[in-house]
């Protein structure tokens, strides 16, 4: 019984182990169909491996090229590949610019004297939410430490009214 | 029946967000007097507090630092407990540099003042001394507050 052809193109490439290799052998020395098959093989294989390839005035490169342009034009592109590059690259360097730049713009103003601020403007700021208020007191003008400290109710209310 | 559950579903929530949201007028007058219990300075700040969240006061002054921490939890529907925290930092110091940190509570009514001495009071005359307080009210917050 003749092998069928992958196998005797596995035998060409080499890949056949004993005893497999030399029963094909044994049969090839026998069968003329198969001795046939081999060489037809063996002459395409020869013919590919040529370093300048031409099929109907085409080199091998050509043929390549062809080849892997229309498998780029019919395969799906992803959206990052389909969508323009520019705006995103616009939005990424603008927050980039921004997030730089707010730390920087704050430093100078986050320290208020209230005297100066507070009092002068007779406003009070309801909508600012941080919870950190920062009050550098006055030049020349000192902390002085008497103890523990104490929360003590004023004197002089008188209930529910506000005052 | 599901779009029923699902609208039910969101008004429970935003309800409930709502009510837990509750906030606060925290008025503070920041006062400094010298030794004969003149004032020198104060200036007052008003600040939107939310319930059980804190606020606080960073304040910086040659010789140190002192940071004061406000927070309020209700109580019932008339009273808050207000709870004060303190944490002073003294550069210039015969001794050394001095760190202290307290903690203070008292429960109030809305519209009742208190008084928060957070680096201690001296009943006797402090000739050239400071002395540091903050008289702190709580209002709840209305519309026209805003």
């Amino acid at each position: 019984m003749c092998p069928d052809k992958s196998l005797l193109s596995a035998f060409y490439d080499n890949e056949i182990d004993e005893p497999w290799k030399g029963e094909i052998i044994k049969h090839m020395a026998a069968c003329s169909a198969c001795r046939s098959q081999f060489e037809e093989l063996k002459e395409m294989s020869l013919f590919l491996q040529q370093d300048k390839l031409v099929i109907d005035g085409r080199t091998g490169d050509d043929i390549y090229k062809q080849v892997f342009h229309q498998h780029r034009r019919s395969r799906i592109l992803p959206v990052w590949e389909r969508m323009n590059p520019w705006p995103l690259a616009v939005a990424a360097l603008l927050i980039l610019g921004i997030s730089l730049i707010i730390p920087f713009s704050k430093t100078k103003e986050s320290f208020i004297t209230p005297s100066l601020v507070l009092i002068e403007n007779d406003q009070v700021d309801l909508s600012d939410m941080d919870n950190l208020i920062p009050i550098m007191l006055p030049p020349k003008q000192k902390f002085s430490y008497y103890g523990d400290s104490q929360l003590l109710k004023a004197a002089g209310f008188e209930g529910d009214t506000l005052p | 029946m599901k779009k029923a559950l699902l609208l039910g579903g969101i008004i429970f929530l935003t309800l409930g967000t709502v009510q837990g949201q509750e906030q606060y007028v925290l008025s503070v007058n920041i006062n400094n007097s010298n030794g004969s219990g003149k004032e020198v300075w104060s200036s007052q700040i008003e600040r939107i507090v939310r319930a059980d969240r804190s606020e606080v006061f960073l304040f910086e002054a040659e010789n140190g630092s002192l940071s004061i921490t406000f927070s309020l939890h209700p109580l019932d529907d008339e009273r808050l407990l207000l709870v004060a925290g303190s944490d002073f930092r003294l550069y210039e110091n015969q001794e050394g540099p001095l760190v202290s940190a307290n903690l203070k509570s008292i429960s109030l009514k809305k519209g009742e003042k208190v008084v928060y001495y957070p680096l201690g009071k001296n009943d006797e005359s402090n000739e050239g001394g400071m002395l540091f307080f903050l008289e702190v009210t709580v209002n709840l917050l209305e519309n026209e507050n805003i």
